[in-house]
């Protein structure tokens, strides 16, 4: 018997007065066997969170039923035994710990659960060394980094003893690091028997399930392996989903080389490159240096910042310098905690450097009082998650705020405000509606529109695609590069782009910017940066997934560079070698 | 990473560290009512004589005890002067007068209103010092614990003792997570030319809505997640449930309680043998 069983279950949430509610979940029947691991894919609002919810009774069906071993959710007495069994992982790290140390969170289902002290500890202690989190048992949850938050959240549904978690997107607000320590958690889970619903925006993350779903508009349209599913390229496009980083290689790598095997994982692609490639790549076509800088002044400069927090020994920043050039994007990398959000800040005066000078186009913005004012014009910083900026009415007076702060007139406003959110794609009709009432992915542009709409010089976004479904990252990339094109100056914007997905930064930057322990450890072309893999992954970072498939075999940083040097230097499958054979070897 | 700090925790492992934290609260609750029933000199001398042991013993630091005192400086000087000028009593030894007139009152300073001001004064500072010597030696999180079993027959008289003490766990929960937030909204919208700082009482309260609104949402989304999880982890505030904290009431309790008891009885003592000052 299926563990948990949904029979042609529909869901809706309660509509406004007068309209007729859509159901989140449509006629959908599943079955999940015990001890499979499961990832559930789909564009946000096909209703996966709602499916999430209904596997532990948080929602129940309209219609159809939910039996989770045989127990029906929507009878009263068999609550409390299905949400023992069925534990749940939320997004947000911080709203689903509950105590105020770490070790009475993990403590707090099993105190609910009416179970004796002796065996809380017990229980406490073996879940929190499950999860590698036992030596921060004392700990306070505000402190610990977001992986170590999500992994202790994994703790207090272990600590229940049930058979089977449910991730409700629970590495989408975690830095790569975070993602990796609660995928290998997962694993371990799973080995051990639970059985595991892993809701995720992250194909990589999919690739490793037993099984794969995929939902749309609340229905389920695809179920199967994770190759069966991702095989059909076509169809994930069209469900709003990508390809894992390794088939988009692959199918770059088909279009020049059309014996190139279809790969799903990076070692499978790996292999298949170094089939295919037979000896070394040559080296990299000399690039025309670019060396002389864009013509223009720099619009932002950084001369010897530094910056600590009261009350800490530590410099949050120390000693950064660097010059922003017209047009240039420059990328920092650097994980959380690593002094990247904070250099942000000195770079409009939020925060006044202890040392240090910030310049902004050519002027010192602390020389008087006012300044720092006068650089918001300047420089404008869309922060993680800008949708929770969000207040006004509608949107349009939203994205309104700033140039009504900056004092521009009615009429120079209301034309800003339409051409800012023609940028980043939002409907005309949308401006009346309230910001509250948009989708995640709307709110996300409708917030960026706020910062686009004051042309700032030079535009900071602090990882702006964080938390999005791959076609809300789609949209909010391309608005940032049709800002870029924009032409209302004569020298194009500047961009400064944090970000922890290293393909995107290989694609986009003119430059890399190292943050370690609040200093400027390396800065230079993503060529540059990226060739010193070994000193990246000592700080916890990675290098672009295509340079890791090209490993052994030559230096490559995107896609774009793979197609365009692989047929170039002759490279041809080795005498005997059938395009068929690479697939087999690549898939043992 | 700021600090936020909630309450004024001094982390150590004194004798006062280690005591139960029932024992805590109900001996400086008892000592507060000792304090009040000091009516003499010699009794306010056995109080203080106390309260400095204790002190001693929590091994927090003067100079942090003495901050602890700091609100109430304001406080105690006004009382203190107050006291001096107005009280005339019975013994009226006048210590000083006054050459000039305010009014029909000449300010006279008596040997009586100089003693009042005194006495008055060191039992705010024992009560103060007493208090937050619990505060400096049990973290938040354990004085709600022990506020909670404390305050548990109540539950009898239908009052919920057990979602009450689940509250004040939220809120101090969910305060730095708050103040983080605010922290962030407060430095997207200066980013967006907002003027926080300058201008007229009406236009900064105005200038604010910014600020709020977005706080008010997100305290919103915080508690229906938060809800959520709870539910997930079987917590209904309705089904009896059990604590994984163990406290066990041991020696030192006793001798903590053995003391406060003997300093009580010394003092109503005192109230015998000695005339009240007040």
């Amino acid at each position: 018997m299926a563990f948990i069983e949904f029979q042609d279950v529909t869901y809706a949430y309660a509509a406004e007065e007068g309209q007729i509610p859509t159901p989140a979940v449509k006629h959908i029947s599943l079955e999940v066997n015990a001890g499979q691991f499961i990832a559930l894919l789909g564009a946000n609002g096909s209703g996966k969170s709602t499916c999430a919810k209904l596997c532990n009774g948080l929602l129940l069906p309209d219609a159809g039923k939910v039996l989770v071993d045989g127990m029906d959710t929507a009878a009263e007495e068999n609550i409390f035994d299905i949400r023992r069994r069925v534990g749940m992982v939320f997004q947000n790290p911080d709203n689903q710990i509950v105590a105020a140390i770490v070790e009475d969170d993990v403590a707090f289902g099993p105190e609910n659960l009416a179970i004796p002290p002796k065996e809380i500890h017990e229980r406490v202690e073996e879940s929190l060394r499950a999860v590698g989190m036992w030596a921060l048992r004392h700990a306070e949850p505000y402190k610990l980094s977001g992986g170590q938050k999500q992994r202790v959240a994994i703790a207090g549904a272990l600590a229940m003893r049930g058979d089977c978690i449910v991730f409700d997107e629970s590495t989408a607000m975690l830095d790569p690091r975070g993602r990796r320590e609660v995928m290998e958690t997962i694993h371990t889970l799973h080995r051990e028997g639970k059985t595991i619903l892993l809701i995720t925006h992250f194909m990589e993350e999919a690739l490793q399930a037993d099984r794969v779903l995929v939902m749309q508009e609340g229905e389920i349209t695809a179920d199967g392996t994770p190759r069966e599913v991702f095989s059909r390229t076509a169809y994930l496009r069209e469900a709003g989903l990508e390809l894992p980083p390794a088939a988009k290689l692959s199918e770059a790598l088909q279009t020049v080389l059309p014996a190139f095997p279809v790969c799903l994982t990076e070692e499978e692609c790996a292999a298949a490159i170094k089939l295919f490639a037979g000896e070394k790549l040559q080296r990299a076509p000399e690039t025309p240096d670019t060396g002389s800088p864009p013509p223009g002044a720099p619009p932002l400069c950084l001369s010897g910042v530094t910056f600590s927090y009261p009350h800490t020994k530590s410099h949050a920043v120390n000693d950064v310098s660097f010059t922003l050039h017209p047009g240039e994007l420059l990328a920092i990398i650097g994980h959380t905690g690593s002094g990247k959000s904070t250099l942000l800040q000195t770079c409009n005066g939020l925060i006044k450097p202890s040392a240090g000078t910030v310049f902004v186009a050519g002027k010192n913005i602390w020389e008087n009082k006012k300044s720092p004012a006068e650089a918001r014009k300047t420089v404008g910083i869309c922060f993680q998650y800008p949708e929770y900026q969000l207040f006004e009415e509608t949107v349009e007076k939203d994205i309104a705020f700033g140039p009504h702060n900056m004092g521009w007139s009615e009429e120079e406003i209301a034309a800003a405000v339409q051409s800012a959110a023609a940028l980043v794609g939002l409907d005309p009709a949308l401006l009346n509606e309230s910001p509250f009432e948009l989708s995640g992915g709307e709110k996300r542009r409708a917030a960026l529109a706020g910062i686009l709409v004051m042309r700032p010089q030079v535009l900071i976004l602090d990882e702006p695609v964080a938390g999005l479904d791959p076609r809300g990252k789609t949209q909010i990339m391309d608005a940032i590069y049709r800002y870029r094109q924009t032409k209302n100056s004569s020298v194009p914007p500047a961009v400064i782009l944090v970000s922890h997905n290293m393909d995107d930064v290989a694609e986009l930057a003119d430059r890399v910017l190292v943050m370690e322990n609040g200093s400027c450890t390396m800065i230079g072309s993503p060529a540059e940066v990226f060739a010193q893999r070994k000193r990246l992954e000592a700080m916890g970072l990675g290098v672009p997934s295509v340079t890791r498939m090209f490993d052994g075999v030559g230096e490559v940083f995107t896609v774009r560079e793979a197609v365009r040097r692989v047929p170039l230097r002759g490279i041809m499958p080795r005498r005997g070698t059938s395009a068929a054979k690479p697939q087999e070897g690549a898939a043992e | 990473m700021r600090e936020i700090t909630i309450g004024q925790y001094y982390s150590g492992k004194s004798v006062l560290h280690r005591m139960d934290a029932r024992m805590k609260l109900a001996l400086t609750v008892l000592f507060m009512a000792a304090i009040f029933l000091c009516k003499s000199f010699p009794a306010l001398a056995i109080a203080g004589a106390a309260g400095i042991l204790i002190a001693a013993l929590s091994g927090v630091p003067v100079g942090m005890l003495l901050r602890s005192l700091r609100p109430i400086l304001m406080l105690v000087l006004f009382t203190s002067v107050l006291n001096i000028l107005y009280v005339q009593g019975e013994d009226t030894t006048i210590w000083w007068r006054a050459t000039f007139h305010i009014g029909t009152w000449t300010p006279t300073i008596t040997k009586e209103g100089v003693f009042t001001a005194i006495f008055t004064t060191s039992r705010i500072i024992i009560l103060i010092l007493v208090s937050s010597i619990l505060t400096y030696t049990t973290t938040p999180s354990m004085l709600t614990t022990g506020l909670e079993r404390l305050l548990r027959p109540l539950n009898k008289l239908h009052v919920p003792v057990g979602i009450f003490a689940m509250m004040m766990t939220l809120a101090l929960r969910f305060v730095p997570t708050l103040i983080e937030e605010a922290d962030r909204i407060m430095s997207a919208q200066k980013s967006r030319g907002a003027n926080l700082d300058t201008g007229s009482i009406l236009k900064r309260i105005r200038a604010f809505v910014p600020i709020l609104v977005p706080m008010f949402v997100s305290a919103f989304r915080c508690a229906a997640e938060l809800a959520n999880a709870m539910e997930s982890r079987c917590y209904t505030g309705v089904h009896p449930r059990t604590s994984a904290k163990v406290l066990k009431l041991c020696a030192r309790d006793w001798c903590a309680f053995g003391f406060v008891v003997l300093m009580t009885a010394g003092i109503a003592v005192c109230g015998r043998l000695f005339p009240a000052v007040l």
